[in-house]
């Protein structure tokens, strides 16, 4: 039997890469593709304020944070960043971002400890997945963010409410092919594998601008997987449209009345029945499932 | 997608809403309906217009562009020459460049028709389940439909389009009045009447020539009597005086025929020389207008029942002759008279 050898890709996390590398933009770094964004985010630092960076599974949320933090630490600005595990293991790991003697301390002890640091050392805190970050560190963040903390959340979705819905906001858009296509290109060079520009353009319908769905469309083409329904939201229902379409033909019994015509008259109405019976049999097909193959 | 299934589609769509079963304009649809698959090398289309089709692979995502509401308008602009040519080649470009992408829609992927306002993807229905796959059996299943569909609507486009063969359906002489009008200069119209004679109730089930469209009646005659009776025909609610009530009528193209049509006047002439400078060999003559006739005291007019009289006489000693539907033999009473008149003359040729 023939075995296939899958050759997983070697992707680092981006944070780990600039540590080593230096610099983002590095010959064997990704690029970044949303500096524009990261313009915007540094400006708005610049005058204080904090923000909440929104964006769709897979967009780039955590790629944009850690490119964030590899500017701040260009410009010699001193940032923390946070990923939500439990309560008390994220608090250490801040502290020990900053340097902080986390030994026999309690939560609220290292909360206190922040609560200090950040405004006199004038750190900016940037939390990924912040979607994932229990109440009571999101009331904390409150608190720190009306006492002047600079504060950067980055969440999938978030929920309408307490912080997410204070801070200032920022939704990521769907990035442009040309991002796209060099995010697909890169993925290629790690399965080993060239693909033709017919099958990268082909490959990108599936992926509605998602730089995470880019890089999976890649790898499934590579395994030789048969295409699934497209994961990514930047569709339009178009079947509204189409029976909107066609029930202008249903115009057609009025033009009948008011021309005096039975024949258009009759015909109209035909249509009009015909064109209910398509809606109704449209709207009675299943609606699509929230969860996956299905 | 796959390359026929864009062709079907673009020509059964053409065919139908150009309303034409003309092969070079179904050629036309075929062709512009695979025109916005020129966005990848991998389509037919594309590996013809490869360096096209290189530029816009390398720039765009399959479907986006050339795929869209805009591209469309492009399109209708740059092949706005052809209306020239023909308006319905044009209308079959567009249609087909339109149903050429618009199918893609119902695929998993969509189109992004709106591009570039938006890359969003235009997908029908929403369940991406239920949207079909390049090559898979739903692919064949609707083939199959689009051939029914194409059959359909060339049988259909040969019979005088979807609107007129679907009025004919109903029966009604209105429909019949129509096809007349569309058509009785170049064809004769054979009408095949259900219904019964209004004096004596016999039914009746025949076909008949139309001779002439009276409002939303018909005068007919029996098909095969050039010099035959005629009648008017109609439906027994909305004609009084009609010969022939029609329960139904279904209306049918008969053989082609010229129609010359001529306006005449004249003054006080013998309606004998003006009725012997209308015969014509070979040609059927009918008249319409009025002739006015002076001192025609003794002059009377015979008027039936049973059938459509085409000689309506009015007055005393001047004399007023109606004319519908009239031949010159209908106006032998006349011939000797003088009179004034104003005459429409038809003459119908049979084409040989």
């Amino acid at each position: 039997m023939e075995q296939i050898q899958i050759q997983e890709p070697k992707l680092r996390p981006v944070a780990d890469r600039q540590q080593t590398d230096g610099t983002p933009g590095a010959s064997d770094s990704p690029r970044c593709h949303r500096k524009s964004e990261i313009e915007m985010i540094l400006g708005a630092l610049h005058n204080g304020a904090s923000l909440l960076v929104v964006a769709g599974p897979g967009l780039g949320l955590s790629t944009l944070a850690s490119f964030l933090r590899a500017e701040l630490r260009a410009r010699d600005e001193e940032s923390i960043l946070g990923e939500p595990t439990t309560v008390k293991a994220m608090l250490v790991d801040l502290c020990r971002q900053l340097g902080l003697n986390t030994e026999k301390r309690t939560g609220t002890q290292l909360q206190e400890m922040l609560a200090e640091a950040v405004p006199a050392r004038r750190v900016i805190m940037l939390f990924d997945d912040a979607h994932r970050l229990p109440v009571s560190i999101r009331s904390w963040l409150e608190s720190l963010h009306e006492r002047g903390a600079r504060i950067v959340l980055f969440a999938t979705l978030p929920p309408r409410r307490d912080i997410f819905l204070r801070l200032p906001r920022i939704e990521l858009k769907p990035l442009p092919h040309a991002a796209i296509r060099e995010i697909m290109l890169e993925a290629s060079r790690y399965v080993g594998r060239d693909f033709t520009s017919a099958e990268l353009s082909t490959l990108a319908e599936r992926c509605g601008g998602n730089p995470m769905l880019a890089r999976r469309v890649v790898r499934e083409e590579h395994l030789g997987l048969d295409p699934t329904a497209p994961d990514h939201t930047e569709w339009i229902d178009g079947t509204p449209m189409l029976i909107a379409a066609l029930l202008c033909f249903t115009v057609l019994r009025y033009l009948g009345r008011g021309l005096h015509s039975s024949d258009l008259y009759l015909v109209g109405g035909m249509l009009a029945v015909a064109v209910g019976i398509v809606r109704v049999l449209l709207y009675s097909l299943p609606r699509k499932s929230a969860k996956l193959g299905q | 997608m796959m390359a026929k299934t864009h062709a079907l589609f673009g020509v059964a769509a053409g065919s139908l809403l150009v309303g034409t079963a003309d092969p070079f304009c179904l050629g036309v649809a075929a062709v512009a309906s695979q025109l916005p698959d020129a966005d990848t090398s991998k389509s037919i289309i594309g590996r013809i217009l490869f360096p096209i089709s290189r530029l816009l692979e390398k720039r765009f995502p399959h479907r986006t562009l050339t795929h869209s509401f805009l591209a469309t308008m492009l399109i209708a602009a740059i092949a706005w020459p052809l209306r020239w040519h023909s308006p319905q080649l044009w209308k079959a470009a567009l249609w087909g460049y339109f149903f050429g992408w618009f199918a893609d829609a119902f695929t998993r992927a969509g189109v992004a028709a709106f591009y570039p306002l938006t890359s969003a993807r235009l997908v029908i229905p929403a369940n991406p389940r239920l949207r079909m796959q390049t090559g898979s059996k739903a692919e064949y299943i609707v083939i199959l439909l689009l051939i029914g569909v194409l059959a359909a609507s060339l049988h259909l486009n040969t019979k005088g389009g979807l609107m007129r063969t679907l009025t004919m359906a109903l029966g009604r002489s209105e429909s019949l009045v129509k096809l007349y009008q569309a058509e009785g200069a170049r064809r004769r119209v054979i009408a095949d009447i259900q219904g019964r004679f209004a004096a004596s109730n016999v039914p009746l089930h025949g076909s008949y020539d139309v001779i002439e469209a009276s409002g939303e009646n018909l005068i007919v005659r029996a098909v095969g009597e050039k010099d035959g009776v005629l009648y008017l025909a109609g439906h027994a609610q909305e004609c009084a005086s009609c010969q022939i009530l029609i329960e139904r009528v279904k209306g049918a193209l008969g053989a082609a025929v010229t129609t010359v049509t001529r306006e005449l006047r004249f003054e006080d002439r013998k309606i004998g020389d003006v009725l012997d400078s209308l015969r014509a060999d070979g040609a059927e003559i009918r008249i319409s207008g009025e002739i006015i006739l002076d001192d025609a005291d003794l002059l009377s007019w015979p008027i039936s029942l049973q059938r459509f009289n085409p000689v309506t006489v009015s007055g005393a000693s001047t004399k007023t002759l109606k004319l519908q539907a009239a031949t010159p033999a209908d106006l032998e009473r006349a011939a000797d008279y003088f009179g004034r008149g104003q005459l429409l003359v038809r003459e119908v040729r049979d084409v040989r």
